[in-house]
């Protein structure tokens, strides 16, 4: 059926089946991020108002200490939050690579049920263990910094944060982890390596790859984390994300909120750029193989 | 009907799947669905609109106990009465005031509910709807402070001072100054400014320091001097229950209502309007302009006016009646802060708050924030 | 001497800090779903004592039920819409069908680069210019460009590890490309295909930002409804939505696991799927 058509018609034929997706795109997606963008140069009035165009609301950000400090704290905490689950992530990915079937499954379902839950659920639980009597401040004991355990301090927010994450960096690891030809362990370890040498010289750096794309999805997320800064940091503990929320629904300071926003994007984006480029000269997969 | 294009992929051959790794997803939307549906959302019919001819009322509340009270007292009532339904949805009297301005009657609601005196504003810039007085016979026998001209009365009256637990504090605070004590360096919370027991409290450290509404300087300098002492800000009065009774906190600013609802649960806390002054603030239900419901919604109004429903209002969530008919009972009378106690007590200027509560907002949040 | 005292090191620490793990991925489920049955009316972890009654409360509470309802229909036809976009482009994108595939498909991931509430509030600022209520088909539309990119993802990929000599032996031997399609490819991706869709489903299902900026009042979805719970009516009933959500995810969780175990996982050395 497809005998008479021309080389150029068949080549914009095959362009049909993006059309949809395109079409989608454009209308939700990149004219609302247009729409952040151009009303991020508009000038706030007052509440819900906007007036003529303006580069004010960038450098109230970029010099208001207070507001430099919210995306400061929000790089921190995706910063923190991405070495954080590798660490903790990387000897679960492992043992869920190399380990017994049995513990394969386990470690399937303690992974896939946190990944299934809402992270309000999961933040919603870290209260209940931060809380004063909670199960957590009775095991911290005089360990415990404050009255109130960790709820509303930034090491709450940063445990919460990196527990609604890992399972995204296990997977990460594990599909990494999990496709490292176990040959080269057996040539390593029958060349007279020992099982940790093995570990340090072949698995950890040929999953480094792995390592990086994890902790880059995992900033990423993190940047624009809301809902665990919201409830666990309380109103003491902001980051951008709230501070976009709290702007654009309670105080409606729309163009101050927009600022926040494009610059966050940005600083996302340059994450994502610096990656691609950098797991190109690597050989990697490039930015799109960390959803893989 | 979306799922169906998932479900309707031939089972067959997929054992020969190359991406095994992605099959720990399989079959988790069809389950999520059947569990759920099996787990009590299988009368679908209550997800929207309800039956022909009973209309649905969309009404914002401030959670916690002030919701639950309206839940139990006032809208099996007037469900039963009208015929209708009414779905109430938590927002805070703020961020109600900025859902209207952002999308006024395209918010969806029909009756928002405010505390801290945003009817002036939101009346001003056409939000809400006056009141027909025709249409609420109740609203002619209010107080004086619950009045708010051609809108809607005030329902109940509620006041702003300081809970405390009375095992440790010793003795009872009388003053805000009494929040500075170094004996409880850590241990007095504050409502956020995002509510309007924290606006006030703004408002009366600025005052009782020599401000006013056009300089707030001393307001603000009062609150940075008490963060060694306080321990943390909380939005909503179900924070703020947790906190002191659990006993995080010794000290906490809330309102009568709260306050009258802990001793009702028999913890041991007082409560204490200052002597250097407080605030006393109506809170009110408002027709949304452009409303659709909003002959029901002032048959909502004059509901919560009627006598009898301001005493059982009252008596669950602890807040004072404004209509001159509704009597408490004597017991009731006395745990509450008296009429004659709150008439000694000052109003806020709406017209300076709702003009400079954006300022205010931004620099308290600059002053609390760690 | 050492390699035994590593050894001993990977033999004993390594379930150590499993252990631990398990525990800390653990933890806050657990501890909700054992909220749940506290006697107390504030939440309480131990429990006080064990009641159903909050469960039975949440089961019978009409607004529960609705929220439930609402995030399932919204998120399957969010679903709904990303496989009708995404799946012929991941078609003609696997097969390298156009010019620049490759930027192409870094094109479609970009919605989960991107910090999700900035175009969300892209979205609500759109629908405040236009001065209209956010239909419910406006949440559904904003979900699917969520999910798209996981679901073109999953399909690319299953369709990428497809051998073409399968395809290839097909056309020799005089098979129609539509009985290809039908017959060969189409089963062999379909489980891939099926979990992305899953993947998508729960994704949509537990979004909270995009339905807090833009739904109204009268389309109150699950995670809002339990965030609003949360932050204002905090007591053990918002514990036992949780739990029969844990309970849910722990169920599914636990059947694909075996399902995974039943069939081989590992893979036999030397096949050629190691690629890519």
């Amino acid at each position: 059926m497809t005998a008479g058509r021309t080389r150029g018609g068949a080549r914009r034929a095959a362009w049909l089946p993006l059309a949809p997706v395109l079409t989608l795109y454009a209308i939700q997606f990149v004219v609302p991020m247009a729409l952040v963008a151009v009303t991020s140069f508009r000038r706030h009035e007052s509440a819900g108002q906007m007036g003529g165009f303006t580069t004010d609301n960038f450098t109230k950000i970029l010099q208001d200490p207070y507001y430099l400090g919210m995306l400061g704290r929000s790089l921190l905490l995706a910063g923190e939050t991405a070495v954080l689950t590798a660490v903790l992530g990387y000897p679960i990915a492992y043992a869920l690579a190399r380990g017994p079937r049995w513990l394969k499954v386990v470690l399937l379902v303690v992974v896939m049920v946190p990944l299934m839950t809402s992270s309000v659920v999961r933040s919603f639980g870290w209260m209940v263990l931060f809380a004063r009597d909670g199960l957590f401040s009775t095991l911290a004991g005089p360990l415990g910094d404050g009255p109130a355990g960790l709820m509303y301090t930034s090491t709450g927010v940063l445990v919460a944060t990196a527990h609604v994450l890992l399972p995204f960096m296990v997977l990460t690891l594990y599909g990494v982890l999990d496709r490292l030809n176990p040959t080269l362990v057996h040539a390593s370890m029958n060349l007279g390596a020992s099982r940790t040498g093995t570990f340090f010289r072949i698995t950890l750096p040929l999953s480094m790859n792995g390592v990086v794309a994890g902790m880059l999805l995992v900033f990423a997320t993190a940047t624009s984390a809301f809902v665990t800064p919201q409830l666990i940091g309380g109103t003491r503990y902001r980051v951008a994300a709230t501070e976009i929320y709290e702007q654009s629904i309670n105080l409606l300071n729309w163009p101050l909120a927009s600022a926040m926003a494009v610059l966050l994007v940005a600083i996302a984006l340059l994450t994502m750029a610096v990656y691609t480029r950098l797991s190109r000269d690597t050989g990697g997969s490039g930015a799109t193989g960390i959803i893989g | 009907m979306a799922l169906r294009s998932g479900s309707a992929v031939p089972p067959t051959g997929a054992r020969r799947a190359a991406d095994r790794r992605r099959s720990a997803g399989a079959g988790l939307a069809a389950l999520l669905a059947v569990g759920l549906a099996a787990s009590g959302c299988t009368s679908s019919g209550t997800a929207s609109g309800g039956d022909e001819g009973t209309r649905t009322l969309i009404v914002t509340s401030f959670g916690g106990s002030f919701e639950t009270a309206q839940k139990q007292v006032l809208i099996p009532e007037f469900e039963k009465r009208y015929n209708a339904k009414v779905e109430l949805t938590t927002l805070l009297s703020g961020p109600a005031l900025a859902k209207l301005k952002a999308q006024g009657a395209n918010s969806g609601f029909d009756v928002v509910q405010f505390s801290g005196g945003q009817e002036v504003e939101a009346g001003t810039l056409n939000l809400i709807a006056p009141v027909d007085a025709a249409a609420v016979p109740n609203a002619a026998s209010v107080v004086e402070q619950a009045k708010r001209g051609q809108y809607a009365p005030a329902f109940a009256l509620n006041s702003t001072g300081i809970i405390y637990n009375t095992e440790k504090v010793t003795p009872a605070p009388t003053s805000w100054n009494d929040l500075y004590d170094t004996r409880y360096k850590g241990r007095v919370g504050l409502p956020d400014i995002s509510n309007t027991s924290g606006l006030n409290t703004l408002y009366m450290l600025n005052q009782i320091n020599g401000g006013s509404g056009t300089n707030m300087k001393p307001g603000y300098d009062a609150v940075r001097r008490l963060m060694p002492n306080l321990h943390s800000v909380y939005r909503d009065g179900a924070t703020m229950t947790q906190l002191l009774g659990d006993g995080t906190i010794d000290m906490a600013v809330f309102d009568s209502g709260y306050a009258y609802l802990l001793r009702q649960q028999g913890q041991k806390v007082g409560f204490v309007l200052p002597k250097d002054g407080s605030l006393v603030y109506g809170l009110t239900m408002n027709v949304v302009a452009g409303s659709k419901n909003a002959d029901l919604a002032q048959k909502l109004i004059d509901l919560a006016l009627e006598p009898q429903i301001q005493v059982e209002f009252a008596k669950a969530a602890g807040y004072v009646p404004t209509n001159t008919g509704a009597t408490l009972p004597d017991d009731l009378a006395q745990t509450l802060p008296v009429r004659s106690e709150i008439e000694r007590l000052s109003v806020a200027d709406g017209a300076v708050v709702s003009a400079n509560r954006a300022a205010w907002t931004e620099e308290w949040n600059k002053i609390v924030a760690k | 001497m050492t390699r035994r005292l590593l050894t001993w090191a990977e033999s004993a620490v390594l379930p150590v800090v499993v252990t631990v793990l398990v525990l800390f991925l653990a933890a806050p489920l657990v501890v909700l779903v054992a909220t749940a049955f506290t006697e107390t009316r504030y939440l309480a972890f131990p429990p006080h004592g064990f009641t159903l009654t909050w469960f039975e409360g949440v089961l019978t509470d009409p607004t529960w039920r609705a929220a439930a309802w609402n995030s399932l229909i919204i998120a399957a036809m969010s679903v709904g819409v990303a496989a009708v976009v995404g799946a012929p482009a991941a078609i003609v994108l696997a097969r390298r069908g156009v010019r620049a595939a490759s930027s192409l498909t870094l094109l479609i991931m970009v919605p989960i680069m991107v910090p999700s509430i900035m175009y969300v509030l892209g979205l609500m600022l759109g629908y405040n210019e236009l001065d209209v209520t956010v239909p419910t088909w406006g949440i559904v539309l904003a979900l699917a460009v969520l999910t798209t990119p996981y679901l073109v993802r999953t399909l690319m990929a299953a369709l990428e590890q497809l051998d073409p000599a399968l395809e290839e032996a097909a056309l020799s031997l005089g098979a129609s490309r539509l009985r290809i399609w039908v017959e060969i490819l189409l089963p062999n991706v379909a489980k891939s295909f099926f979990s992305g869709l899953s993947l998508a489903f729960i994704l949509a299902f537990d979004e909270l930002v995009v339905p807090l900026f833009l739904a109204g009042p009268d389309v109150p979805t699950l995670p809002v409804r339990i965030y609003s719970s949360v932050a204002y009516n905090v007591d053990p009933s918002v514990a036992a939505v949780s739990s029969l959500l844990v309970l849910v995810s722990a169920l599914v969780a636990v059947l694909s696991a075996r399902d995974n175990l039943r069939k081989p996982v590992t893979r036999k050395d030397g096949t050629p799927d190691g690629g890519a």
